[in-house]
């Protein structure tokens, strides 16, 4: 009897041993991932001292491309450009990749590169491309900058600029079992932003930034062109002039007040359309020096990236970051500068930037893809091709019938001879995020 | 497929006990039938974060919240009587942990032993422990889009009373211990947060069971 109520005891120690030492309290741990925007901040030194000339690498998030002769510039926001030998556009070669912290614009003449590292405007020596060297610098140009939808700004007194980058997060978290905690992220910024507030837009046919072929060519959604001896940038509210008569050491001339929400840049001649998110802006451009605004073709809050040939502009809304609107894409006579007329409004899905080389339109419809129009007649503009399937941003028409396409996946460049069948050439992909 | 399992299982279950209504002799005259069919509940806790996400890093200190939690549960044991005291068996339970808006029901399915540990008096209460161990399957779970659960190992030892009965059923009255591992996880959304998770559960219950034998 006594060995049998031993027995017993063990087992009830054993089990109010379990029960202490396990406890009834449920344990769930998440191990989430996920992006989100994480705040950063850079003295102006690591700035200025960032830049370096390295080894090519794969594009992770392309912005803006820019053309000259056989060189391709790709943006890879805020990071730097990828510099790739184009003389065989079926087989573009990576050379190298220019370092550039906060790099969004680029523009070319002759050897000479200029881009914007944050605050500074900085002038490159290309002519050996593995082998940039850092030639001149204004300083302190910009204080704020808006891309993907983040914005950054500079501290003057602490000499910081605060930029916000998207991070993969991965952490665990314990929670309550799924009952609530499913999703508890708290976003800085606003990453919805990046996918729609995208980079650049349309693009200039060559020997539209003036008489000059000694520059190359780039998006009009480009917030940077080359004019004369001139480089013109635009910021968030201004315009301003850069002296670049001794190429490699621009010097700031001027800056002119353009109003609120500034986007694009696109020299036609000798005017400037600028683009805000209210409106198209024409300024003259005979004074190099002084352009003078001769008016402005008001629209609804959009992003527009605007082309021009001949008499007619081509504007595209969209809706998105920049504000609600149609998506659409609006053709205005500019024969009269002073005052552009509305031609007609054709509905699209997601336009994003687009190019002309006329009679063939461009244009570039986001996740709906790429679709080529025939614009002979700006009354009726006919769709041509719709290449679906492919994520379409920005697209150059070169001449010699070669289109360069940008979009999320990458770099196509397109064989553009019939404009009824695009041929792809090649693409440079995108670095797949795992 | 799951409602085919589900019969599986309820017909292995009935298959034993519809033989030993009508003939106890062969197989189940040496090894008595037993039935234990018991509901109950869980009794827990849950502690978790406040503070999820980026936001974990703005506080010093990690911040806990407490919250009680009693789930329902019930289970059925299927078994022989090897000896007088010891049965073995199937035990299939079905089990609800979560609130009303995240339910997640499971079905463990283990094999269980139940002995008669003393009895003071012939005919009296008898002190009887059990021990399932088992899987959990996720059969009777509905889970929201873009999750998945999934179940995981079961272990539920317990102690009670039996009270019998003359007809020589008996009503059964158990406190146990849950411990009960899951999984939730959640695709990678197509987003552009992008985002995935997995959730580890180990629920870690108290249970409170009364039942009958027979």
């Amino acid at each position: 009897m006594k060995k049998k109520y031993n027995k017993i005891l063990t087992i009830l120690t054993g089990f109010c041993f379990l029960l202490s030492n396990f406890s009834c309290t449920d344990k769930c741990e998440t191990t989430r991932t996920y992006r989100a925007t994480v705040p950063l901040t850079l003295s102006v030194e690591q700035i200025r001292t960032g830049i370096a000339n390295e080894a090519p690498r794969d594009l992770e998030n392309p912005g803006k491309i820019y053309v000259k002769d056989n060189y391709l510039f790709i943006n890879e926001v805020k990071k730097g450009i990828h510099i790739f030998d184009n003389s065989n556009p079926e087989k573009p070669l990576a050379i190298s990749f220019l370092k550039i912290p906060g790099v969004i614009d680029m523009a070319v003449k002759e050897n000479t590169l200029y881009a914007d590292n944050y605050i500074d405007i900085v002038a490159f020596d290309i002519s050996n491309p593995k082998a940039i060297k850092e030639t001149g610098r204004v300083k302190n140009v910009f204080t704020n900058g808006l891309t993907d939808g983040i914005s950054w700004w500079y501290n003057a007194q602490n000499q910081i600029v605060t930029d916000y980058e998207i991070k993969i997060i991965t952490e665990t978290v314990r929670t309550n079992c799924g009952q609530n905690n499913i999703n508890p992220i708290y976003y800085y910024g606003n990453p919805l932003a990046s996918d729609i507030a995208f980079k650049s837009g349309a693009i200039g046919t060559s020997g539209a930034n003036g008489a000059s072929t000694t520059t190359g060519t780039g998006g009009s959604m480009a917030r940077f062109t080359l004019y004369d001896n001139y480089l013109y940038t635009v910021s968030q509210s201004d315009l301003l002039l850069f002296n670049i008569k001794t190429l490699n050491k621009p010097t700031q001339q001027a800056k002119i007040n353009l109003g609120w929400g500034i986007e694009t840049i696109f020299p036609y001649k000798d005017k400037l359309f600028i683009g805000s998110n209210t409106g198209m802006y024409i300024y003259d451009n005979k004074n190099p020096e002084k352009p003078e605004r001769l008016s402005i073709f008001q629209h609804a809050r959009a992003c527009d990236p605007v082309v021009v040939d001949g008499n007619i502009a081509y504007v595209t809304l969209r809706s998105g970051w920049c504000g609600a609107s149609p998506n659409r894409l609006d053709v205005v006579d500019v024969a009269n500068l002073t005052s552009p007329k509305l031609i007609k409004s054709y509905d699209m899905q997601n336009p994003a930037g687009l190019g002309i080389d006329f009679p063939n339109l461009f244009i570039c419809e986001g996740q709906y893809g790429l679709k080529s129009f025939d614009a002979t007649s700006a009354t009726d503009i006919k769709l041509q091709q719709h290449l679906e399937k492919i994520n379409a941003f920005d697209v150059i028409p070169l001449e010699g019938k070669h289109l360069l396409m940008v979009g999320k996946d990458g770099l196509y460049q397109y064989d553009a001879s019939n404009p009824k069948n695009l041929k792809l050439l090649s693409l440079i992909p995108v670095k797949k995020e795992i | 497929m799951k409602k085919i399992y589900i019969l599986i299982v309820l017909g292995i279950i009935s298959f034993p006990s519809t033989f030993a209504q009508d003939k106890k002799q062969g197989f189940f005259k040496k090894y008595p039938f037993v039935n234990m069919t018991e509901l109950g509940i869980s009794l827990g806790r849950g502690k978790y974060s406040i503070y999820g996400g980026n936001y974990i890093k703005q506080v010093p200190e990690e911040q806990f919240q407490v919250q009680r939690k009693i789930n329902f549960s019930a289970q059925t044991f299927n078994g022989v009587y090897l000896n007088k005291k010891t049965a073995v068996g199937l035990t299939v339970s079905v089990d609800n942990y979560g609130e009303s808006y995240a339910p997640t029901t499971l079905m463990p399915i283990a094999l269980g032993i139940r002995r008669n540990l003393a009895q003071k008096k012939p005919n009296g209460s008898i002190l009887l422990g059990s021990l399932d161990f088992g899987y959990a399957t996720t059969w009777l779970n509905e889970d929201n889009s873009g999750f998945k659960t999934k179940g995981g190992m079961m272990v539920s030892p317990a102690i009670g009373y039996k009270f019998s009965m003359r007809n020589g059923s008996a009503w059964l009255l158990n406190f146990g211990y849950r411990y009960q591992r899951a999984e939730y996880k959640q695709e990678r959304t197509g987003d552009i947060f992008w985002s995935e998770s997995n959730e580890v559960r180990n629920y870690r219950r108290l249970m409170i069971r009364l039942g009958f034998e027979f």
